[in-house]
């Protein structure tokens, strides 16, 4: 389902209009069955598998606060020891423990077997046009899910009481094809308040929906059939301008994809008076890898800080290697424990991805270049100091970005070759065949981008100039639409019409590419 | 109830950009669209057909109405036949077309040119040409009818989840016209005359018939690749639509016939024995249904002989072709139309390879070695029995006034590798010719962009 399609946008509309008017008083019941109603319409039968995570995750939480309620009632007991109270603080813990591994062991076995065994062979569901297997969305509502298990857990809040209004949470129609991963107190609030139509917001996301679709489209979409072209040639045959080239612009595509997807998500949801969690922060204008992952795909990110990360790091044998590496290296001992957590969690986020060795191998190198650079922080600290150079000057930040952003796109390399090999031997011709006669690109957009119209790479610069002017005011701080809305007339006219037209401009010289999104195989 | 001088700003503000996509899509639409398409010059012809004047249909894509000349078969059979090809036209649209001409006309008769893509999986339809299709046939339509049309294809199954349903309104989206073409286009919407070019889509004949004149350049237009295609590659919804078309016309008691328009051999030998496996289903699945299946490109040379001239394209005939074809398929209609089958006038699958006696064209692959060169293969497009030779020339392109050099004479081999030790850029030329013979039958170019090794 595209969201730039004719039935999206009648059920948005369908849903907006009840929303406001008729189901003023239970707004948030319209919403859980517009999101059942959607699951159900693209994917069929397979929503069962998303009542089945929902159903044993909100079950588990319950069964977890009656735990906790059981052990406090066995602890209030009269002529308790402290002993005694101990023991039963430990057996509670181990069986609140046992319903978690067992929650956790059925619904990632169930994530796992999919993206693994590819159990349900043949599916389209009526899905995107890349003859999508997995169920929808199911790597990014278990996730979801899941988050809330941990926090009931972990005792951040008390289970939801009404099945319904977690099953609303874990089957929100607009993230449920890309994300984000939301946190449930985070949304709680929002579905269950009442909502009245807000102009402003309604402007701002019809804007943000625009800005969105126009990232996805108008560049994404358009570049996929070059990077396609790159990437399906035989490796080691391409000059290294094609390589450099081809990183350049499946950076650029997976940016405007994602980021656009989300976008537009984020819009929909907004509608409704609901917020969603921020998952891009201009990424490509990170000062490392460790700050890029804190701006690309951010609710990942979060989650597997908090639900990964964290637990992995206040571990007993993390702990003991702590105690080791400061033992032998003293203070900078102390990030060993952190510097394992990444690579772990990056090598978790590198299957989440796809479950080739190259994926593996990508997240291991995300999260080997991070520990990397958090143990020898230090020491570039000190040979800065030595250079003279000015940590915190502007050149220095220039270089740190650009630095960022060559080491990311070598990284997706990875995710293109199935071959772990393959990369590398594309990484070598930027090297071996520095023949930066650009011949060998021109010919690429000829027979791509500009293959039936001769101005489109001009415009697809022109989309690409125009993100990264909007990326540059929110880095500073800008509030881009706020600053469109004060301008005059003509130029807020303007503005919107030529993104209105670039979008839908861009259709006419995309050939057929599927036009489902990068990262809805999720 | 009062409106807020507030909401009555923003009502205006809605209006005004909704006025301002209109008039701007407006804009472009007279300024991109074509003053017609393939699809908006058949329905041009066949609304000034009288209602129940015609006997006989012809339904397909660009085979179908740059291959069929009505006025050829009319003058044979005596039948009013009419040409309702359109570009990519898939089955389902087909079956639209039958259904509104049975509806107006009551045809006997009825040919379906079936192309075998659109029997593909994934191939079956496609958004761009269904769209013209349908804006093709609103026009001149009443607004209710125009509605209708519009809401089908835009809440269509295959369309309502996807991009297109959107684009639907935005018509310069998928019709442009060619390169260059926009002030021709704007002239002729100012004038309201149909701008003539003797190769345009757009100018149809009276009888839905569009003849090309040009001959297609075996040796520089793209060459053809080979196809790969497997039984399980046929599509279960395509073959459903051609189901329906045969019982809409077992309802209306019309006799259909199903044919595949002649191609170049290079089209037909590049889907390699498998070619033959798709037919035999087709056929078979039209034979259940009391459907006869004709291959137009396994006919005798008797009866047909299609030559390099004949053809706008690789898979086009052009108006000589289209004239040649269309009597013998008058004649097939008349043999079917007195019970004979015309069976006998076709090939068996191993009869044609065979039957092949000339080398169609060239494929031409090419790999580079590190560290040796550029290895070129050629794929012949030709018959079983004819053995080849091939001989291997360079031109370097660096140098403006470089001939072509014979690298290596004729000889059995198609492969050869072009040693090579710095970066350049070369073209590559292969001759072939069949064995004991002195003339070059075909030769094929290809340029290769290399760095050094």
């Amino acid at each position: 389902m595209q969201f730039y399609s004719i039935l999206f946008f009648l059920f948005v509309a369908i849903l907006f209009i009840l929303y406001y008017t008729v189901c003023r008083k239970k707004q948030w019941i319209l919403l859980l069955v517009g999101s059942m109603l959607f699951y159900v319409w693209l994917a069929g039968w397979r929503v069962l598998f998303l009542l089945i995570t929902s159903v044993t995750i909100w079950g588990a939480a319950k069964l977890l606060d009656r735990l906790n309620e059981k052990r406090k009632q066995e602890q209030k007991r009269e002529g308790i020891t402290k002993e005694e109270k101990k023991a039963i603080k430990k057996k509670y813990i181990r069986k609140k423990r046992f319903v978690l591994i067992v929650i956790l062991v059925i619904n990632f076995g169930m994530l796992a077997a999919f993206k693994i065994c590819n159990l349900l062979p043949g599916q389209e569901g009526g899905l995107l046009s890349t003859g999508l297997i997995l169920p929808l969305g199911i790597s990014f509502y278990t996730f979801q899910a899941v988050s809330y298990l941990a926090d009931v857990y972990n005792g951040k809040y008390q289970h939801e009481k009404n099945y319904f209004h977690f099953l609303l949470f874990v089957s929100w129609f607009p993230q449920i094809i890309q994300g984000p991963i939301n946190r449930f107190n985070k949304l709680r609030d929002q579905f269950f308040c009442s909502h009245s139509i807000d102009w402003d917001t309604f402007c701002r996301m019809a804007a943000l929906f625009l800005f969105g679709a126009f990232k996805k489209y108008a560049i994404a979409d358009v570049l996929a059939k070059t990077v396609q072209m790159i990437y399906d040639a035989p490796v080691g045959e391409q000059s290294g301008a094609v390589v450099v080239f081809g990183m350049l612009a499946f950076a650029m595509q997976e940016y405007a994809d994602f980021s656009g997807g989300i976008d537009m998500a984020m819009a929909v949801s907004g509608l409704f008076g609901v917020q969603m969690l921020k998952n891009f922060e201009q990424p490509y204008f990170a000062t490392s890898m460790a700050n890029f992952w804190r701006r690309w795909h951010i609710t990942l990110g979060a989650w597997m800080r908090d639900y990964v990360f964290y637990p992995l790091a206040v571990t007993k044998p993390m702990m003991n290697v702590m105690k080791w590496g400061v033992k032998k290296f003293g203070n900078t001992g102390r990030i060993l424990p952190a510097a394992i957590g990444n690579v772990v969690v990056f090598l978790i986020v590198g299957i989440w991805h796809g479950t080739g060795w190259n994926y593996v191998f990508w997240g291991l190198y995300n999260g080997v270049l991070i520990a990397v650079s958090e143990l020898l922080a230090p020491v570039f600290k000190r040979l800065a100091e030595k250079l003279h150079i000015d940590m915190k000057s502007g050149g220095f930040h220039v270089f740190q970005i650009i630095r960022t952003f060559i080491l990311v796109c070598i990284g997706l390399l990875f995710e293109q070759y199935q071959r772990v090999a393959d990369s590398f031997i594309a990484l070598r011709c930027v090297f071996t065949r520095p023949d930066w006669d650009l011949s060998t690109v021109e010919s690429i957009i000829n027979k791509t981008l500009a293959k039936d119209v001769a101005f489109v790479p001009v415009l697809v610069l022109i989309a690409i100039a125009i993100v990264f002017i909007c990326s540059v005011m929110r880095e500073r701080g800008t509030d881009v639409f706020l600053w469109i809305q004060n301008k005059n007339a003509a130029v807020r006219w303007g503005i919107w019409m030529l993104l209105i037209f670039l979008t839908i401009a861009s259709f006419s010289y995309v050939q057929d590419v599927g036009g489902g999104f990068v990262y809805a195989n999720f | 109830m009062r409106i807020s001088k507030k909401s009555q700003k923003r009502i205006l503000w809605v209006i005004a950009l909704l006025a301002g996509i209109i008039v701007l899509n407006a804009v472009a639409t007279f300024l991109i669209t074509p003053y017609s398409s393939a699809s908006g010059a058949m329905f041009e012809q066949y609304r000034k057909m009288e209602k129940g004047s015609l006997d006989m249909v012809y339904l397909g894509d660009s085979h179908c109405y740059e291959g069929i000349d009505p006025s050829v078969i009319d003058e044979k059979t005596g039948l009013h036949s009419f040409n309702m090809g359109t570009n990519a036209q898939s089955l389902y649209h087909s079956k639209e077309l039958l259904e509104m001409v049975m509806e107006e006309h009551e045809p006997k008769a009825v040919v379906l040119a079936l192309d075998p893509y659109f029997l593909g999986e994934g191939h079956e339809r496609h958004s761009r040409p269904e769209a013209a299709f349908v804006r093709a046939r609103n026009t001149g339509q009443p607004i209710s009818v125009k509605m209708k049309n519009a809401a089908g294809f835009m809440f269509d199954p295959e369309y309502g989840k996807d991009t297109e349903s959107v684009n639907y309104f935005f018509p310069w989206v998928s019709s442009r016209g060619a390169k260059g073409s926009w002030q021709k286009n704007v002239k002729a919407k100012i004038s309201g005359e149909q701008p003539a070019s003797a190769n345009w889509n757009n100018n149809r004949e009276p009888d839905g018939f569009k003849p090309f004149t040009q001959i297609n350049d075996y040796d520089f237009n793209a060459s053809v690749k080979p196809e790969e295609w497997t039984i399980d590659m046929l599509s279960e919804d395509a073959l459903n639509e051609l189901g329906e078309i045969c019982e809409i016309c077992r309802q209306h008691d019309a006799k259909l016939m199903v044919i595949g328009v002649p191609n170049t051999y290079s089209w037909v030998l590049r889907t390699g024995p498998a070619y033959m496996e798709r037919n035999a289903v087709i056929k078979q699945f039209l034979a259940k249904r009391d459907v006869s299946y004709y291959d137009f490109n396994l006919i005798r040379p008797d009866y047909l002989l299609m030559t390099k001239d004949d053809f706008k394209d690789w898979e086009h005939c052009n108006v000589t072709g289209a004239d040649k074809f269309s009597s013998v398929l008058a004649d097939v209609w008349i043999k079917e139309e007195n019970g004979q089958s015309g069976a006998d006038m076709f090939f068996s699958d191993e009869e044609y390879y065979s039957s092949v006696r000339r080398i169609d064209s060239l494929y031409l692959e090419q790999h580079i070695i590190p560290g040796e060169g550029v290895e070129i293969t050629a794929t012949p497009w030709t018959g079983s029995a004819v053995e080849v030779e091939y001989a291997f020339a360079e031109k370097d392109l660096s140098d403006s006034d470089a001939k072509y050099q014979v690298v290596r004479p004729y000889g059995p081999d198609a492969t050869f590798v072009y040693p090579e030790t710095k970066t350049g850029t070369k073209q590559y030329r292969v001759y072939a010719k069949q064995k004991g013979k002195k003339d070059c039958e075909c030769l094929r170019s290809i340029r290769v962009e290399y760095e050094r090794f």
